[in-house]
């Protein structure tokens, strides 16, 4: 149902992306993902601290591996909190009010935000601390950027899956095969559409970022797609499959020209 | 908020779960005040009401909600933010705080202002006494708990339609008592239907008693009229007799007798209990 003007719609979904916002912080896989991600950044800070040796090129990975894992588990955390209705059968109690499944889904991506938000400023304090310690080369400011874009893509992932495989198993099986399927060592310019590649220049990198807020748009669209099926899906969903292709056609043809073997 | 006028109002209303007529061509105009909604289990009042709470649509026949078509999506909408309803199972957030649960309610209700939503949420549960419990998690409430809670959010924003199933269900009796008080001081009296078992809250609460029994009304009237259709019918005597619909031994040690005398009863004046089990003694079972 589209039918409620857009400023309750609107109103409704920025009040429960604040609410549910602050429930993603304090959900305990946030937390644990947090956790992670100090994790990996004391190994660095630990190495940067007591060996000159330590270079970012070499040794900041923990950084990068910790907080990707942040971004797969604050995505089984927004699953879990989307499929909240399904396990706690409020879903006629709550199917009587008049939000519908639309607005709630545009809110629950909207509370995306806040663990995105919370990484990504947590991400910069590293890399600004680090940069005191060695030298941080300047495409790392995009790679930053680059994590709220991958945070906001599983973040739509979660809601697609509760939309679509509304089971508890669905995310940690993805979660899982996301994080550990690994495109390999072996240089391939497909290797772009990888959510957790990072890109050698600053221009591909900022077009990677575009891909993951293209993907994440789409997987939003086909989440919508489970409760209706409106012009505006439908827009959202051209729109944001234009923005993936075009995307992945610069992603291609750049990494093609730069490294290795081209979709091989 | 601008009021809509309007009934709630049911023509010819059916709907059938598989071979099953859950309810069946349904005639009915509910008006502003508080109607009971008695019947066996599998009588179809839950049918009735998920229809009414807009999350059933009837397989035949119309309705009309608050003098607006559910069946159009904007409408719909517009009920659903007159709407109050308490299903008869409802489920909870348990990790959220009882004030966290009323308030994302009030969220999905549309009330979005921070201010006004939380002095809302602190109304109904003022109302419904958990102001006390307010910050404690769900999952460590009990039973009655959780039962007023489910009240206090169909309550939110005064409802012009509310919606009860079974709402005193696993209530102690002084919980009870105080459903009742909340419920009969409702402010701008809106049309509130309530289903339920307890006959004795009907009686007490209730301006007018529908009773349904196998998805058709067998009764429409006020619960004075309801009694009366058992005046003349209820018995007290010393023994037990056969051709009573029902009879048990009461307290006293005499014989309370629904239905045909035995020798040496003496007619006694009926209760709505006596008049529901007369209207519902097939769909019991009992009838003799």
């Amino acid at each position: 149902m589209t039918s409620i003007s857009s400023g309750p719609a609107r109103g409704v979904a920025v009040a429960l992306a604040r609410v549910d916002g602050r429930h993603l912080l304090k959900s305990p896989l946030f937390l644990a993902g947090l956790g992670v991600a100090m994790l990996g950044t004391a190994v660095f800070v630990l190495g940067a601290l007591t060996d000159d040796a330590t270079t970012w090129s070499n040794d900041a990975w923990t950084i990068g591996a910790g907080f990707i894992l942040a971004a797969v588990f604050a995505m089984l955390a927004v699953n879990r909190t989307s499929l909240r209705d399904h396990r706690e059968h409020t879903d006629e109690q709550h199917g009587s009010l008049p939000t519908n499944q639309t607005q709630r889904l545009a809110g629950m991506f909207g509370a995306v935000l806040w663990p995105a938000t919370v990484s990504t400023l947590l991400l910069g304090v590293v890399v600004v601390f680090a940069s005191t310690q060695v030298d941080v080369p300047a495409i790392t400011i995009v790679n930053v950027l680059h994590n709220a874009a991958l945070f906001l893509m599983l973040g739509a992932v979660g809601l697609a899956l509760a939309a679509w495989v509304p089971s508890s198993f669905a995310a940690p099986v993805v979660a899982f095969a996301l994080y550990f399927i690994h495109p390999g060592e072996t240089p391939a310019a497909w290797h772009v559409i990888w959510p957790f590649a990072t890109l050698g220049t600053v221009g591909l990198a900022m077009w990677h970022i575009l891909y993951l807020l293209g993907l994440a748009l789409l997987l939003l669209a086909t989440a919508a797609t489970r409760w209706e099926r409106g012009r505006g899906q439908a827009i959202v969903f051209l729109g944001s499959a234009a923005t993936v292709a075009t995307s992945l056609t610069v992603l291609i043809n750049g990494a093609c020209s730069q490294a290795g073997p081209c979709l091989l | 908020m601008t009021t809509l006028s309007g009934n709630v109002e049911l023509v010819g209303v059916g709907k059938r779960y598989g071979s099953v007529q859950a309810l069946g061509q349904i005639n009915l105009t509910v008006e502003r005040g508080i109607t009971g909604l008695l019947g066996p289990n599998g009588a179809g009042k839950t049918t009735m009401l998920r229809m009414m709470a807009t999350v059933l649509a009837p397989d035949t026949g119309s309705i009309a909600l608050l003098g607006r078509d559910p069946s159009r999506a904007e409408d719909r909408v517009e009920i659903r933010r007159r709407l109050g309803y308490m299903p008869q199972e409802p489920g909870f957030y348990r990790n959220f705080t009882v004030f966290e649960f009323v308030d994302y309610v009030a969220v999905l209700k549309q009330v979005t202002d921070r201010k006004q939503r939380h002095d809302q949420v602190r109304e109904v549960l003022g109302m419904v006494e958990l102001t006390s419990v307010a910050h404690r998690k769900i999952r460590t409430l009990s039973g009655g708990l959780r039962r007023r809670l489910a009240l206090a959010q169909a309550l939110l924003d005064h409802p012009e339609m509310l919606l009860l199933d079974e709402p005193t269900a696993g209530l102690d009796p002084e919980q009870r008592l105080r459903f009742r008080e909340v419920v009969s001081q409702l402010p701008k009296r809106p049309i509130v239907l309530l289903s339920t078992h307890q006959t004795e809250d009907v009686a007490a609460l209730c301006e007018r008693v529908i009773v349904l029994v196998e998805g058709n009304i067998r009764f429409d009237g006020t619960p004075e009229a309801m009694s009366g259709i058992a005046q003349g019918r209820v018995w007290i005597a010393p023994d037990p007799g056969d051709d009573a619909m029902l009879s048990w031994r009461t307290g006293d040690g005499k014989y309370r007798h629904v239905g045909k005398p035995p020798p040496h009863a003496a007619l006694v004046e009926p209760t709505i209990d006596d008049a529901y089990l007369l209207l519902a003694g097939d769909g019991v079972g009992i009838s003799r």
